[in-house]
């Protein structure tokens, strides 16, 4: 896919009379932003590293220098090992002899005023920046391998959970139940994982674990997110210590109704937008609409990185169009007066019928006998 | 490689950290920014560099940025960058400060310009300012710096130098959780030679290790390993290395516990290879000679003349070691550049590697200890 996205690279580049193209990135991987240097490249280096794309071929560059045999094994681009990007980017900066606007840059937002006014000076002219139009022309939607690594992720993340009911009870911390559900997940293959796990009798929201000691009754909340080559997958899960009454499973079958809702609208040509009104609808009609909205909720989902984080937010003010090959998490979680904080999500990938779910189990509340 | 998000265990401990140490810290520090003539103070701290921040609230962000504005008298204030107010609570949750603000990176400037504006308690509005202090704006993104400096148009004064003097010499709480971390860190390297030496592979060990880290309270661990006897180092990548069991098996391992890092190299077998033997030997004469008043440039320059022939692993990327504390990079480092001296009470990782080329043999290890006028004191050491 890195060589796909390189050649639609090439053509914008072609079309806007760009020569080289320069995506930089800090070496922080983050789930929720993106990294342009693995979108071209399909390589995460242990420190700061950048693609120097030209229109006859690539380049990558990575930081430290001793990390570049191993990313070498994971690119298709020539890899060049340095120790500091500057003195790289200079060089051949130097040699190239080009127009500052025949220069386009993606992810130099990510650095430092110092690195941005070096550039600047290397330049003699602010860096054109290009971020938007990179991730508009070649990192919208995932390739079929990037859907495999989620579909992957997504399993990862389901033994991960079948871990955690194994071994969650009363007595335990949460950081500790925390650190069996991400064991298993390393084990498993995940290069990184994102998780929040808390307990209450009731919860307002999910938060880091901490040092809570699990009680009988508590509601366990688990956010579950690791990234296979990559990709990342997120499953929102609920976990019951004991026994609840009836309407904690209405609650929980009305959040059920309201993500097959938001499924629903996820079909190619509708709005993030539009799947944000037909989860809030469904539960605004049971009067819930006061707890649709912040400080209670923010969005129902949100796209996963590192490659890119398009299609953004399943929020109110998201009109990105679904296409395709577009892979975001669906979690409808709710604050129910009677119930506290509820979650259910689970990672989709847009197809030509609409959102399919990577996991295989349907949303369901457990419940560990205690 | 750095970590996505922490996602290990936070919490403000404030039975190791009460509320008073972070009082103390404050009047430390206001009387260096008294001496240095200013009248408040920019903490900038992100997931990534959180030191200064942290050292002041006991705040690290867990995905995003804080800003401290900490004024020459009155509260301090915690200006987090979180997606929503409801991530406040959990903020609070994290730091002694009452004051915690929402804030976006777009209006940073403007809020930190009101604080500083504002009329301290028993001044009036039209008494004369002096300058405003700002640490950390190396790290700070183009957008957030330029976001700062537009809410005080007469500039900011960097003042990074006025905390690394207060950070280097550990407080005696500070010490303490050091040595938890350290403790937590033992434990860590212990499982991970309990499964290696159970038949586990190389990804399962370096699982078994973060576990034990994470169950035993750390909020943020950093593994690598090697595949290949210690000639390169990897993060986790995918399951390949589940059924690989090199040997040697060389790890590094860093644990953080309540912001404060232990970190240790050790390499499983080869203990008889005559490369294995001058890393242990220099990493005795580091550990022994950084004493009170040694010029670190010259120790240094010493141990690289007799690591020879064998070459520095590249890893190490030229420093032997360096200070370590709320960073895992403090100052000074252990380099034949330096011009520094060890002081009492400094807390450095010192690490060795070497590489015999022909022999395709290589060792990797540390120990953390802690510079004492009596003797230094081994606070972490690998043992195979």
């Amino acid at each position: 896919m890195a060589s796909e996205r390189i050649r639609k690279l090439l053509a914008f580049m072609e079309d806007n009379g760009i020569e080289l193209f320069v995506a930089l990135h800090g070496g922080v991987h983050s789930f929720l932003e993106p990294n342009p240097v693995y979108l071209l490249s399909g390589a995460k280096a242990i420190g700061e590293s950048m693609v120097l794309l030209w229109r006859g071929g690539g380049e990558l560059v990575v930081t430290p220098g001793w990390d570049a045999e191993r990313i070498a094994r994971r690119t298709d681009l020539k890899v060049t090992a340095a120790n500091h990007l500057l003195p790289v980017l200079q060089k051949k900066l130097a040699g190239a002899r080009l127009v500052p606007e025949r220069i386009g840059f993606a992810g130099l937002g990510e650095f430092g005023r110092e690195f941005h006014g070096a550039v600047a000076a290397m330049l003699g002219h602010p860096p054109r920046e290009l971020d938007r139009e990179l991730y508009r022309v070649a990192g919208s939607v995932k390739s079929p391998e990037e859907i495999e690594r989620a579909r992957k992720a997504a399993w990862i993340a389901e033994r991960a959970y079948e871990r955690m009911l194994e071994c969650a009870r009363p007595g335990m911390t949460e950081y500790e139940l925390a650190a069996e559900v991400d064991r298993q997940v390393k084990k498993l293959g995940a290069d990184a994982n994102f998780q929040l796990m808390s307990a209450s009798q009731h919860n307002r929201a999910i938060r880091v674990p901490g040092p809570r000691v699990l009680e009988k009754g508590d509601v366990v909340l688990a956010e579950i997110s690791p990234s296979y080559e990559g990709q990342f997958a997120q499953i929102c899960r609920t976990v019951v210590l004991g026994e609840v009454g009836e309407a904690f499973l209405e609650k929980y079958e009305l959040q059920v109704r309201a993500m097959r809702k938001g499924m629903e609208a996820a079909v190619p040509g509708a709005r993030m937008s539009d799947v944000f009104r037909a989860v809030n609808r469904l539960l605004e009609e049971h009067g819930y609409g006061e707890y649709c909205r912040p400080p209670w909720i923010r969005v129902r989902g949100h796209g996963l990185g590192v490659g890119s984080v398009l299609p953004g937010n399943v929020s109110e003010d998201n009109d990105t169009v679904l296409e395709k090959g577009m892979v975001f998490v669906l979690h409808p979680n709710q604050y129910f007066p009677e119930t506290g904080y509820l979650m259910c999500g689970e990672p989709v990938v847009i197809g030509d019928g609409g959102a399919e779910p990577l996991t295989r189990r349907k949303p369901a509340v457990d419940f560990i006998p205690c | 490689m750095n970590p996505v998000v922490l996602y290990g265990c936070a919490a403000w401990d404030q039975a190791r950290l009460p509320r008073d140490e972070f009082e103390e810290r404050i009047r430390l520090l206001r009387e260096r920014m008294a001496a240095a003539g200013l009248y408040g103070l920019i903490l900038y701290g992100d997931s990534c560099r959180y030191a200064k921040l942290c050292y002041v609230t006991n705040y690290i962000p867990k995905l995003g940025w804080a800003v401290a504005w900490i004024p020459s008298s009155g509260d301090p204030v915690l200006l987090a960058g979180v997606l929503g107010t409801r991530e406040l609570a959990e903020v609070r949750m994290m730091t002694w400060l009452e004051d915690v603000r929402m804030a976006a990176a777009a209006d940073l400037g403007v809020k930190l310009g009101e604080l500083a504006a504002a009329p301290a308690p028993g001044e009036s509005s039209g008494d004369v300012r002096v300058s405003v202090g700002l640490c950390g704006s190396e790290s700070m993104k183009r957008s957030l710096l330029e976001s700062v400096l537009s809410g005080f148009p007469g500039g900011v004064t960097e003042a990074d130098g006025l905390m690394d003097g207060l950070m280097r010499r550990k407080r005696p709480r500070e010490l303490a959780v050091i040595r938890r971390a350290c403790a937590i860190l033992s434990s860590a390297m212990a499982s991970l030679k309990g499964e290696y030496k159970r038949g586990g592979g190389a990804l399962d060990a370096a699982a078994e290790a973060e576990r034990t880290a994470r169950a035993l309270g750390a909020h943020d661990v950093r593994v690598m390993f090697s595949l290949d006897g210690g000639r390169t180092m990897q993060p986790y990548e995918n399951e390949s290395a589940a059924s690989v069991r090199p040997g040697p098996f060389a790890v590094y391992l860093a644990v953080e516990y309540l912001g404060y890092w232990a970190e240790g190299m050790l390499t499983i077998g080869g203990e008889n290879r005559a490369v294995n033997r001058r890393a242990a030997e220099l990493l005795r004469r580091l550990s022994e000679d950084l004493r009170p008043g040694t010029k670190i440039g010259e120790l240094v320059g010493e141990i690289e003349k007799a690591a020879e022939p064998f070459r520095m692993h590249p890893v190490l990327e030229g420093s032997w070691g360096c200070g370590i504390g709320l960073g895992l990079g403090e100052t000074p480092a252990l380099n034949p550049q330096s011009g520094r001296r060890a002081e009492s009470g400094d807390i450095y990782t010192l690490r060795v590697g070497l590489s015999d080329v022909e022999r395709n043999e290589h060792v990797l290890v540390s120990r953390m200890i802690r510079v004492g006028d009596g003797g230094n004191e081994t606070l972490w050491e690998g043992r195979p």
